[in-house]
């Protein structure tokens, strides 16, 4: 009752025209970033934290919550319609959001990724609401023991997404783990794989390397299938676009799953809402009716992955307000504007400030329900861009990809080393090797390394370690029983058809 | 080597074929070859096992032990057969790569602008209205969205350099 009466207070305090105002403005520009490939919501945030210094503390938070929101909105739009991830996490939704325009849903797909994003997200501010400090101490439960099971997890789950050849999804992983080696390495401080080049020294830089294999590669594959491309143009129109009841009634299931799952996994410190995102797909993809499916464009996909993303979004908050831990890299860049504004969070944050924190926490709920309204208000302009013809499209999006990659670190070796990438990555394409499992490998060894390391330094290199630990018993537990399900299962129906043979 | 891909990747010369036929077999040889490099770095000069832990080659040498000796087994036992494409494809890279040359001496946004002025007149052979205003609208949106809006430093080149 004392939470929503504070919520209440802090709606009183938010709902007000320039408070309005702001979250409209920020939900329209975080989108906006969002979708411009190369911009993340960690730069959309940080790009407007200084704007927002000369407002009241209150309308500059909303603000930026509306960014953030916007952002993760934006991220999915040119996943969806160009194959180019706007972030990291829509490195998934492109699995299905991309497959799904060129069928000509790509309004369709969209729309789920609007509505499944405003499901997992508020989702993500109601447990926050509710949960904040409980789950915060949760996430601490997850030391470098749990933390290397879970991305362990996640690894092999990747197994799952591989489509028709495993062998050369494993090899795809296995290229992206190999690309994540180059560059100092953070458990050891000793520069790997560097060929002596000082560029390298930060390792892959992530967003080029996206860049390059989604989008570049997929401006080489419209020149191959130029009539595909033509035709999808045909097939677009608004009113296709939008969700009927029984498409609504098959996303709402699986963004309420997913955003559960994202919320738990964007509380856990330094998890981030690329693995929220991603383990919400693969829970989709082993128990979704249509996991099967998922990956050739299934409006599933796109809903888990977008519920996913947000809800996680939503849960990094969680760490950052109750304990001063940031749970996001956008997380960290909003920390040094609340202690800018004064304010430190931590333990003491929710009795010293509790205007500003529950205006926070409202500002959230505006902020989600501004990003949807401008998101879902943008979807006709999208539409109406994706028929553009390709002669237009090709050399507008090569720009848009080298734009992209070079504002990332301002360094031209970003745009070769993009450029490289998507040469390549069409190469592997014509061979069949898919790409995704390569990128999500690249993001997620790192986090492994660096929590097996400590995790066995601690232990002093005992592996019981992970035995001892309940939380990394389960986790290793679960990714046992993923690899042995198909042996199970066809033991399973061995047994069956024999005792049905014998009767 | 052409044979050899020929062989792998158990496709038939055909015209439509013809092209970048041998790419999967080419693909998976570089796999290979970078996979026994990451191996070999890791076992041999980062450590796999070091105090008690995985070393900083611990994971080179699973990842490259792993991807070499899958693409061995996909290079003799799997083989591919290559998309309908030919080299026209790598027009956009190629393309690319040239105004990516000029930059120092245009400037991003003026290379940018030129590059989509010039496919869209020589590649696309779109009429010369329809490619300057593309070229030139892409070139202010540029100008305007990242230069002054977002504040990205973009190279200005010699020729502005010049102007100034």
């Amino acid at each position: 009752m004392d939470i929503l009466q504070s919520l209440m207070s802090g709606f009183a305090t938010s709902l007000t025209f320039s408070n309005i105002l702001a979250a409209l403005v920020g939900a329209g520009l975080g989108i906006v970033i969002g979708a411009i490939p190369g911009l993340g919501s960690v730069t959309g945030v940080a790009l407007l934290l200084p704007l927002t210094f000369q407002m009241d503390p209150i309308t500059g938070i909303i603000m930026l919550g509306a960014v953030y929101y916007g952002c993760m909105y934006g991220g999915s739009y040119s996943a969806i319609m160009l194959n180019i991830p706007g972030d990291a996490p829509a490195v998934v939704t492109a699995l299905d959001g991309y497959p799904l325009s060129k069928k000509g849903q790509a309004g369709k797909a969209l729309f789920t990724a609007n509505i499944s994003s405003f499901i997992g997200g508020t989702i993500g501010i109601v447990m926050l609401t509710f949960m904040g400090a409980a789950l915060a101490k949760v996430g601490l439960m997850f030391g470098p023991a749990e933390v290397a099971a879970l991305v362990i997890l996640a690894l092999c789950s990747i197994g799952w997404l591989l489509g028709d050849s495993p062998k050369k999804g494993l090899i795809s992983t296995f290229i992206g783990i190999m690309l994540s080696m180059i560059g100092i390495g953070l458990a050891f401080g000793q520069p790997r794989f560097t060929f002596d080049s000082m560029y390298l020294l930060n390792g892959v830089s992530f967003i080029p390397l996206v860049i390059g294999m989604f989008g570049f590669s997929q401006v080489l594959e419209m020149m191959v299938n130029r009539v595909d491309a033509a035709g999808l143009m045909t097939k677009l129109s608004l009113r296709e676009s939008l969700l009927d009841r029984s498409e609504l009634r098959r996303i709402i299931p699986v963004s309420l799953r997913s955003g559960v799952l994202g919320n738990l996994v964007g509380i856990l410190p330094g998890a981030g809402a690329t693995t929220g995102s991603f383990l919400a797909y693969v829970l989709e993809k082993k128990v979704g009716r249509y996991g099967a499916e998922m990956g050739t464009g299934r409006i599933e996909g796109v809903a888990a992955s977008e519920a996913g993303n947000n809800a996680a979004a939503a849960g990094s908050f969680a760490p950052l307000l109750s304990l001063g831990i940031p749970g996001s890299g956008t997380a960290a860049v909003l920390l040094g504007g609340l202690m800018m504004w004064g304010v430190q969070p931590g333990p003491m944050l929710f009795q010293n400030s509790p205007d500003f924190v529950w205006g926070l926490i409202s500002s959230m709920y505006l902020g989600n329900v501004m990003a949807v309204l401008a998101a879902l208000a943008i979807i006709p302009f999208l539409v109406k861009l994706l028929r553009v013809p390709p002669a237009f499209m090709i050399p507008v999006i090569a720009v848009v990809c080298v734009v992209g990659s070079y504002s990332v670190n301002n360094s031209m070796f970003d745009v070769w080393f993009m450029l490289g990438a998507g040469v390549i990555a069409f190469f592997m394409n014509v061979a069949k090797y898919p790409v995704a499992p390569l990128l999500l490998a690249f993001v997620l060894t790192p986090r492994l390394e660096t929590s097996l390391r400590q995790a066995l330094d601690i232990s002093r290199g005992d592996l019981s370690i992970f035995l001892g630990s309940p939380i990394a018993a389960t986790l290793l537990s679960i990714t046992l029983l993923f690899f042995l399900y198909p042996l199970i299962a066809k033991l399973v129906r061995t047994l069956v058809k024999k005792r049905q043979t014998a009767k | 080597m052409e044979i050899r891909g020929e062989m792998s990747v158990g496709v038939k010369r055909s015209p439509e074929r013809e092209g970048l036929s041998w790419l999967p077999a080419l693909v998976t040889i570089g796999i290979v070859v970078m996979g026994l490099c990451w191996a070999a770095f890791g076992i041999f000069k980062y450590g796999v096992w070091v105090n008690n832990g995985p070393g900083g080659g611990f994971f080179s040498a699973v990842a490259g032990i792993g991807a070499a000796s899958l693409g061995i087994y996909e290079f003799f036992f799997s083989p591919v057969r290559a998309k309908p494409i030919g080299g026209k494809s790598l027009w956009p890279a190629a393309a690319m790569a040239l105004a990516i040359l000029c930059i120092p001496l245009l400037g991003m946004v003026l290379s940018m602008s030129a590059f989509i002025l010039l496919w869209i007149l020589l590649v696309e052979k779109k009429s010369w209205k329809q490619s300057i205003l593309t070229g030139i609208g892409a070139g202010v949106a540029l100008y305007l969205l990242f230069g002054l809006w977002l504040k990205v430093p973009f190279p200005q080149g010699l020729f502005l350099e010049l102007l100034r």
